[in-house]
């Protein structure tokens, strides 16, 4: 939970920083995976280990699976189509045969409709949710955070010595992404 | 800046979170020096508790080891205490291990291609007594209590004891105690009273009857009617006048025959039925000695019933016992195809898509145990033998191997002379019609101190004996079909009889049977099964009674059907009088009335045609007449 909470407020100060904006891309990206995907299965623990792996916003990664979760609700019955589509494909037959009779692969439940409509959907639009995320990200410090910064508020916070000594224990302790 | 703050320049990080590596191994670590350390620890406590838990007392494992690597559990001396006797086990087993396959496990099945229960020993002595836990209802108390239909139907075939009604029969007459407690209760006087009463109710009935039909005046009336007809006369017109009043009383007459013809047929009849009394009495005689001859324990003659009555309640017992643990192990069996509930997809919250089915190259059930190899060595300790073989196919989806279950053991066990036991089963639960069928073959087992019959008149049975024996058995849904051929050889007989007739007819049936045979079958629902049983002791019993008692037993018999006559025949002879009474009384008035009309009738009949004749005369003559006067 203080992982969870930490990655959070990271988040917060990333998307308020001058830092790249990459992390966080790749966390939204990776969230929109784990949203999409319809139950705990063999991919979720690939994606984890991902997120754990390289250095990718779980922060970003939690709210973005939490958000593309209700999102996900909707778009159901494309999963469903698009899924039995690529299943019944018969040139994919020998393939999904073998998939089916592997050890290992089956936990992943690649047979299943929507999990494979959404499996194909989610990889397939990794890159534009990606570009698209760096591309918001950007916009949010250029717009909000700007205008939040000319704030009298955002000033007279900056001013306290609350802010000065948070600043100066951050450039001394923090630092982790 | 005069204070010039020294901040840390941080160096810029590459894209794999090398820092989380750390923390990372040392959870696995942690998860390793688990495994490693402590889980077979916490399993072994676990397998211990829960074992308890089900058995209702203490269950020990010495040692167990798992390997990650090999997929392979390995348990050693494991004691489950009897919780009826806790300082003793009532399984101790040596060794049970299993190596799994990787293959099915990455597929979240378990299969065992070869498993091994080792040094099973029953009813071996505890170093302490064990824990035994508070009685519970269980499904075991419920088997014990279960009330066994086969017993039930046996029991009441099986009342009383043979060599008793033996002891009975030799030690004298006390039939004539018997049949004064039954004086009142013969069916042939409760027959005999019963066709009293409704012969008064018939009397009654006839005597209305009768007494409605035309009487000896008005029979005269016709009589007299008859007798006036002028069937002499010259007149045609009087002659046809006759002829019309003789067809009228003839109708009359007709009439009154009919209904007196009537009444005398149904009154045949009814006298028929009491004339047949005699058999109709012969039958409850018969039926009232026959209720006699089981209270005194006559016995048949039949070998088949002898058998049964020697034998039939340790076989009812044994079958009652056989329905016991059939029950019990069906609680843990997979059931048949038709009773498997469909696999449920459990509803998530999202929708549940479609599953695409592929061929199955290879796939298993989820629990699969291959074959399973089980072996025990006889040692000095408890009930335990040299027992070798092999458990085929257990698993928890019969349907999706090709092979049903099989147990296949042979062993002995030199400590109870139990020797060339071999035990073939087979449980088929891959179709709908789930078949369970299975050999028992004991090439020699002892038996001591077994009792045929004990009762204060009668002790038979075998003191010492060596046995053997082979039992097929086949379940059924509720039901069962089994059949066994037991040999006893080297039998010490334990004969003990107050009539020294009886000792000596056991003696020497005894002395000149040899090895004893017995062949049974029980067939059908548990609730209603058809016992057969089959022994040369039946035989060389009947044999013996034949020689010694047949004559007793006819004695017995002919003196009780005499007391019985006796009992009834006044009461007999006071209703076949009646009878007699009765057809005297209405059958011969209502056949004189009968004839008299009968007699009336042809009498009428006579004149009518005298008429006829008469009136066909007088108009040819009138006619002649005719044609002399136009001069023809």
């Amino acid at each position: 939970m203080t992982v969870l909470l930490k990655q959070l407020f990271e988040l917060v100060k990333l998307l308020h920083s001058e830092n790249e904006t990459t992390p966080v891309a790749w966390g939204i990206s990776l969230g929109f995976v784990l949203g999409m995907t319809p139950a705990f299965s063999l991919q979720s623990v690939l994606v984890f280990f991902l997120l754990f792996i390289f250095r990718i916003q779980i922060g970003a990664a939690f709210l973005a699976a939490f958000f593309f979760k209700f999102l996900a609700f909707f778009l159901d019955p494309v999963f469903h189509s698009v899924g039995a589509a690529v299943l019944t494909l018969d040139s994919l037959e020998p393939l999904f045969t073998t998939l089916y009779n592997m050890p290992v692969v089956p936990w992943t439940r690649f047979y299943n409709s929507i999990v494979m409509g959404s499996g194909v959907v989610s990889i397939a639009l990794i890159p534009f949710v990606f570009y698209g995320s760096k591309i918001a990200v950007s916009k949010y410090r250029t717009t909000v955070v700007a205008r939040v910064k000319e704030t009298k508020a955002w000033k007279f916070f900056k001013a306290t010595t609350f802010y000065k000594w948070y600043v100066s224990y951050d450039n001394l302790y923090g630092g982790m992404e | 800046m005069s204070k010039e703050v020294k901040i840390k320049k941080k160096k810029k990080k590459g894209p794999i979170r090398f820092e989380a590596i750390i923390p990372i191994a040392i959870v696995f670590l942690l998860f390793f020096a688990y495994f490693k350390f402590f889980f077979d620890i916490h399993l072994k406590a676990g397998m211990e508790m829960g074992g308890t838990y089900a058995n209702g007392a203490e269950v020990n494992i010495g040692s167990l080891s798992t390997s990650f690597f090999n997929a392979s559990l390995d348990i050693r001396d494991i004691q489950v205490t009897n919780k009826e006797a806790p300082t003793h086990n009532v399984l101790q087993i040596g060794t049970i291990q299993f190596k799994a396959l990787w293959d099915a496990l990455l597929r979240g099945k378990v299969v065992i291609p070869l498993a091994g229960v080792t040094d099973i020993m029953i009813n071996t002595a505890r170093k302490r007594p064990g824990r035994v836990l508070p009685v519970k209802k269980s499904s075991d108390d419920n088997v014990q209590s279960m009330k066994s239909s086969a017993l039930d139907v046996t029991n009441k075939v099986l009342e009383g004891s043979i060599f008793g009604d033996l002891a009975a029969i030799a030690q004298g007459d006390n039939y004539k105690e018997k049949l004064k407690e039954m004086e009142g209760n013969l069916k042939t006087s409760q027959f005999i009273q019963k066709m009293e009463t409704e012969l008064q109710g018939k009397e009654k009935l006839w005597k209305e009857r009768i007494e409605k039909l035309p009487q000896k005046e008005e029979l005269k009336k016709l009589q007299d009617r008859v007798k006036a007809l002028k069937v002499d006369s010259k007149d045609p017109k009087a002659i046809l006048a006759a002829v019309k009043d003789a067809e009228a009383i003839y109708k009359e007459i007709d009439e009154k025959y009919k209904t007196i013809k009537n009444t005398s047929g149904e009154l045949s009849g009814d006298l028929k039925l009491y004339k047949n009394l005699y058999a109709d009495i012969k039958k409850y005689v018969d039926e009232d000695l026959k209720d006699l001859e089981g209270k005194l324990g006559i016995p048949s003659l039949d070998p088949k019933d002898l058998a049964m009555r020697i034998f039939g309640r340790q076989f009812a017992s044994e079958i009652y016992r056989a329905e016991k643990y059939m029950r019990l192990a069906r609680e843990y069996m997979p059931p048949p195809k038709k009773d498997r509930q469909k696999p449920t997809v459990t509803p998530r919250e999202r929708q549940t898509g479609k599953d695409f089915k592929f061929r199955i190259t290879k796939g298993y059930p989820k629990l699969w145990i291959q074959k399973a190899n089980v072996s025990s060595k006889a040692s000095a300790e408890g009930f335990s033998g040299s027992i070798s073989g092999e458990i085929l196919n257990i698993t928890d989806a019969p349907s999706s191997i090709a092979q049903p279950m099989e147990a296949k053991l042979t062993g002995e066990f030199p400590k109870s002379q139990m020797y060339d036991v071999v035990i073939h089963a087979v449980v088929d639960h891959r179709t709908e019609n789930a078949k369970e069928y299975g050999t028992i073959k004991i090439g020699a087992f002892p038996l001591k101190d077994m009792m045929l019959s004990q009762s204060s008149d009668v002790t038979f049975g075998f003191k010492e004996a060596v046995g053997s024996s082979v039992l097929k058995v086949e379940l059924l849904d509720e039901g069962v079909s089994l059949n066994f051929d037991a040999t006893f050889d080297k039998i010490a007989y334990l004969i003990e009889a107050k009539s020294s007739k009886v000792k000596e007819i056991l003696t020497n049936i005894s002395g000149s049977l040899g090895a004893l045979s017995l062949q049974g079958s029980a067939k059908g629902a548990w609730s209603n099964l058809d016992l057969d049983l089959n022994s040369n002791i039946g035989t060389k019993l009947q044999e013996a009674l034949k020689q010694e008692l047949n004559k007793q037993v006819a004695e017995l018999k002919d003196k009780l059907r005499n007391e019985v006559n006796k009992k009834v025949e006044g009461e007999k002879e006071k209703l076949m009088s009646k009878v007699g009474d009765f057809e005297k009384k209405y059958g011969v008035s209502l056949k004189n009335q009968e004839d008299a009309i009968n007699s009336l009738k042809g009498k009428l009949d006579e004149e009518k045609k005298k008429a006829k004749n008469k009136g066909k005369d007088e108009i040819k003559d009138k006619a002649k007449d005719l044609l002399k006067k136009f001069k023809f």
